[in-house]
């Protein structure tokens, strides 16, 4: 028995050097794609950030999981990503991926100050049903007193700077859903996301309450096992799709009709309202398989390229293999966070972890199905990539919520390991 | 650097990043698998990894072994089945280090006690509580090592005097802990893990005419309980 414990702790050992080999490849990723802008600007901001970028990227990867207890793979594709982003930003205009990459460095602090509170969340049991009010609150402001882009007014200015409340609130969301079904209270969780929806339909931001509704079916499902309400809400969601399309494009939700024409024949309303559609499938098509190259791409004529459209601003530039590749890195983030879900020894903690892990992983369906039009264009970013602060440290919160569960397993599998050595010292 | 010059550069570039992001992705499917399984290895070498200790129901002597949280109620997601227990009854639990097992009661109209007090309160089970919900009679049995203080041990007529008592056939010494098992036996059911982790497995144990009894004979738990029709004697 402590033959086979020692040569699992050995194995151990070589996985966290498997991993930092894997650190390794992106860093030299990372930096070759720093120096080759380097290299086209010849500036000294593009020096200092391309020794920056994987200085942070290492950093985060070897310090934080040693000092955290943190899910070392999953911090290693996420900071990944992050950098990806940062990268490709600084390609399209300096200046936002100089503000992403400080959102990257933001979006850690956050992520570890999540990932402390997680670990330490039977202290703020108290505060659940507060979480639950406070983000009821927070989706009100825009209604109030937001401010209309993309045809939906789901942001609030203060001075310079501008955030979406319902981008913070996906985390809230999913606290109290988990602790509402952990307690078998469904009711109570069908009716804060029920609140949660109309505040979003007044915001007239439908992508992110399709987020909303998927993820608290998917945890309601995953809570229950019930394959009633499962298919229930699922007919219940298209019904209301169907009957409220008509009704919604009346009472001024005229964006809802452009997209819905865009995705069904772009090609027919190329100059119009398949624009967007038309040279995002351009974009992916002139990339071929390995791209034109970095910063020698012709994906400028995007329009909100930077957000929404900076998947196929990826593929343009680096080819249709990095593309599927870069699905499988996100597919690989969500199941490390089901396998985090799933040997959780707490529900509320699992259903937290599953709930974070579908966020991430519908939010990428939803808009690299967009992108490639398989689906409506729904106005959400690409976590991690996309350009935007409240997204990415959404994004990054999320993380954090997966990394401490992820931290609280580790930290029961010990104490199991060591329950097992005191029975063995009885035995 | 000349833009003819960069796009040429470009162009070579471009199966570089390919060639490294296939090697990230493809290293990281690996690794994710490599995990997975050696998690899995590792679980099996623990089997009562995710558990604290067991409830036994001292009336019938069933034992069920006891998660780190759950509930406790008749419905068969419940981690904790007593199919005869009322739906006011359901109870949840949750272990909290250094201070024992955080019992709650699910519904409001509940009259479950925890060593004579009400689950309104909020109490922490420790080794030894006894705890009356409906017809059931359960004890909390920790394992040895745990991260708890010491049970009070209160005596069984400090608790209820009146009834249930009498038809007590199963109990275990107030200090009696369990202890993790250390094996790297695969269990094959329900029935499996009970036999092996049972304290009486070893030794069997005296009953109240001094005779030594087998495990054999001490009543089948768990799903095999339920199958073998146990409770409709009841």
């Amino acid at each position: 028995m402590r033959k086979n414990k020692k040569r699992l702790n050995k194995k151990r050992i070589n996985n966290n050097s498997l991993v930092d080999k894997l650190a390794f490849i992106i860093v030299l990723f990372i930096f070759s794609g720093f120096a080759m802008l380097t290299l086209k600007n010849m500036d000294m901001q593009t020096l200092i950030i391309t020794i920056a970028v994987p200085l942070i990227f290492l950093m985060s990867t070897t310090l934080i999981p040693k000092i955290f207890f943190a899910d070392k793979l999953l911090l290693s594709l996420v900071n990944f990503l992050c950098s990806l982003g940062v990268l490709v930003l600084y390609r399209m205009d300096p200046a936002k991926g100089i503000n992403h990459a400080i959102n990257y460095v933001v979006g850690l602090i956050a992520m570890v100050a999540i990932m402390l509170v997680v670990k330490n969340l039977s202290r703020f049991r108290k505060l659940f049903p507060i979480i639950g009010l406070f983000s009821l609150a927070m989706l009100a402001l825009p209604v109030v007193a937001g401010k209309e882009i993309g045809g939906a007014k789901a942001w609030i200015q203060i001075g310079s700077i501008g955030f979406q409340p319902s981008e913070v609130v996906k985390i809230m969301l999913v606290v109290a859903n988990a602790y509402f079904l952990s307690k078998k209270k469904i009711f109570y969780s069908m009716a804060f996301t029920g609140m949660c929806l109309l505040l979003l339909v007044f915001q007239r931001d439908l992508g992110t309450a399709l987020l909303y509704y998927v993820v608290t079916l998917i945890m309601m499902f995953v809570a229950s096992g019930n394959w009633t309400l499962l298919a229930g809400g699922v007919i219940g969601a298209g019904a209301v799709a169907v009957l409220g399309y008509s009704l919604l494009k009346r009472i001024g939700f005229a964006h809802l009709e452009r997209r819905l024409l865009a995705w069904l024949n772009p090609w027919g309303n190329y100059r119009d309202a398949g624009y967007q559609t038309v040279q995002s499938l351009l974009a992916i098509v002139n990339g071929g398989a390995f791209g034109l190259g970095l910063g020698a791409g012709n994906a400028s004529q995007i329009p909100v390229k930077e957000t929404d459209f900076i998947f196929p601003f990826i593929l343009n530039e680096f080819g249709m293999i990095f593309g599927v590749c870069l699905v499988i890195i996100y597919i690989i983030i969500f199941l490390r966070g089901i396998a985090v879900a799933m040997r959780c020894n707490h529900r509320m903690h699992s259903l937290m972890a599953a709930g974070c892990s579908f966020f991430i992983a519908f939010q990428t369906f939803v808009i690299i199905g967009g992108n490639i039009n398989m689906l409506p264009i729904t106005g959400v970013t690409l976590p991690f990539v996309s350009y935007g602060g409240t997204s990415l440290l959404s994004s990054m919160g999320m993380v954090g919520v997966i990394q401490g569960i992820a931290s609280i397993n580790k930290r029961h599998i010990m104490q199991d390991e060591l329950l097992a050595d005191i029975g063995e010292g009885l035995a | 650097m000349a833009r003819e010059n960069y796009e040429l550069l470009a162009l070579f570039m471009r199966y570089w990043f390919v060639f490294l992001m296939l090697i990230i992705s493809i290293r990281a499917v690996r690794l994710m698998a490599k995990e997975r399984h050696e998690y899995k290895k590792l679980i099996d070498s623990l089997p009562d990894a995710g558990l604290i200790g067991e409830i036994v129901d001292i009336t019938t002597g069933n034992s069920y072994p006891l998660p780190r949280e759950g509930i406790i109620s008749n419905k068969a997601g419940a981690d904790i089945r007593l199919i005869y227990l009322p739906r006011s009854q359901s109870i949840h639990f949750e272990f909290v280090p250094k201070q024992g097992i955080r019992l709650s009661p699910t519904k409001r109209n509940t009259n479950a006690l925890m060593d004579g007090i009400p689950l309104h309160e909020r109490p922490y089970a420790l080794h030894g509580s006894y705890i009356q919900a409906g017809n059931y009679t359960l004890r909390v049995r920790l394992f040895e090592g745990l991260d708890v203080p010491d049970s009070k041990q209160p005596s069984l007529s400090a608790i209820d005097d009146s009834e249930g008592w009498s038809e007590r056939t199963w109990d275990f010494a107030a200090d009696d802990y369990l202890y993790h098992i250390q094996s790297d036996v695969h269990y094959e059911s329900d029935y499996d893990y009970n036999y092996y982790s049972h304290p009486e497995y070893d030794y069997g144990y005296e009953d109240e005419e001094g005779y030594t009894k087998g495990f054999d004979l001490a009543p089948p738990s768990g799903s095999a309980a339920r199958e073998e029709g146990d409770y409709e004697e009841e």
